[in-house]
């Protein structure tokens, strides 16, 4: 780094020490740089005016739309149960729970249950009694 | 009851209002900075305009760190030099088409177009350094911090980014200099804010 840093720091802005930069300043170099520095400064400002401005930007915020799909699946639950209970009315027995009916059942109607009875036998054993061996004489 | 739902959407809301309130007036004050420092490193404004979104997004996302004005620049302009270097490392800058041709350029824009190369043509701290000083204004430590080193390595990148754009481009600022020079400092979108 040559001696006209201390330039570019006083062009900037920032403290430097004055007798570096009077000794900077002191050489037609020196004073070249510094126009220098103000010329490719002016070239950059003029640069930016070219640019398009930059976009507005859509932070993230806590959207109000959750809070309504919350709100409304909330009515709906609390609603069908509501709907139910009124349906089934509050002191009404419990309906009767009826088997579930499974697919691999036929289409057809099932026959109606028979009432309770014994079943039709399907075999008939007579019993023949025996001569009464018992009652005769005989010792 | 009301009062305790009062409470509670004060405790969920508040601090996150605030919090959004606060980024948004610093991205308003930040903005154009980081736009114009990402468009000259990524090339065009539409991926410099994705980028500067991408910056306030993670921002606003991170939340503002407990830091000075000048903490906070240096941290949000550290997050968009890495996201361009990202995006550059990917391979998606596209630059921006100069077509010279036979169309007649005026002086000004003549030097326009030499100072982009030129300033394309540095080294990627170099050129980092330079354009976060002339185009967003941001002082030596801030620059520092935004590119993680130290304030003497930013002095001396600027002193070489400075000599080598004035030796690339010596003719046209020659020519400029006939126009006059004035002493103007560099650009900062902060300026009410020192005041």
């Amino acid at each position: 780094m040559d001696g006209f840093a201390v330039i570019d720091a006083f062009v900037d802005g920032e403290r430097v020490d004055a007798a570096a930069l009077k000794h900077a300043l002191s050489e037609p170099a020196g004073r070249d740089y510094l126009v220098d520095l103000w010329l490719l400064r002016e070239g950059v400002q003029e640069e930016m005016k070219a640019d398009t401005a930059a976009p507005p930007v859509t932070l993230p915020t806590r959207s109000p739309r959750n809070w309504l799909y919350a709100a409304a699946m909330f009515v709906c639950l609390v609603g069908g149960y509501a709907i139910g209970y009124q349906m089934s009315g509050p002191g009404s027995p419990p309906a009767p729970v009826t088997p579930p009916v499974t697919a691999s059942q036929p289409a057809s109607p099932a026959p109606a249950p028979a009432p309770l009875a014994a079943p039709v036998p399907t075999r008939v054993i007579t019993v023949q009694f025996a001569a009464d061996t018992t009652s005769g004489g005989g010792d | 009851m009301v009062d305790s739902v009062n409470n509670y959407s004060r405790q969920v809301f508040l601090p996150l209002e605030s919090r959004v309130t606060d980024v948004e007036r610093f991205y308003a004050d930040q903005r154009d900075g980081v736009f114009r420092y990402l468009r000259r490193i990524v090339g065009g404004p539409d991926a410099a305009r994705d980028l500067t979104q991408e910056v306030f997004l993670r921002v606003s996302r991170a939340g503002m760190p407990d830091a000075s004005e000048v903490g906070r620049r240096a941290w949000v302009f550290k997050i968009a030099r890495n996201l361009a270097l990202n995006h550059v490392r990917n391979g998606h800058r596209r630059p921006t088409p100069v077509e010279l041709g036979e169309i007649v350029v005026p002086a000004t824009q003549e030097l326009s177009i030499a100072m982009r190369t030129a300033i394309e043509a540095l080294p990627v701290l170099d050129r980092d350094v330079f354009l976060l000083r002339e185009m967003t204004g941001l002082s030596y430590e801030e620059i520092a911090t935004a590119c993680e080193v130290t304030i003497e390595t930013v002095r001396s990148r600027l002193h070489q980014a400075r000599q080598a754009l004035r030796a690339a481009l010596g003719p046209a600022l020659g020519v400029r200099e006939q126009r006059g020079v004035r002493c103007i400092a560099p650009h900062r979108d902060r300026d009410r804010y020192d005041s």
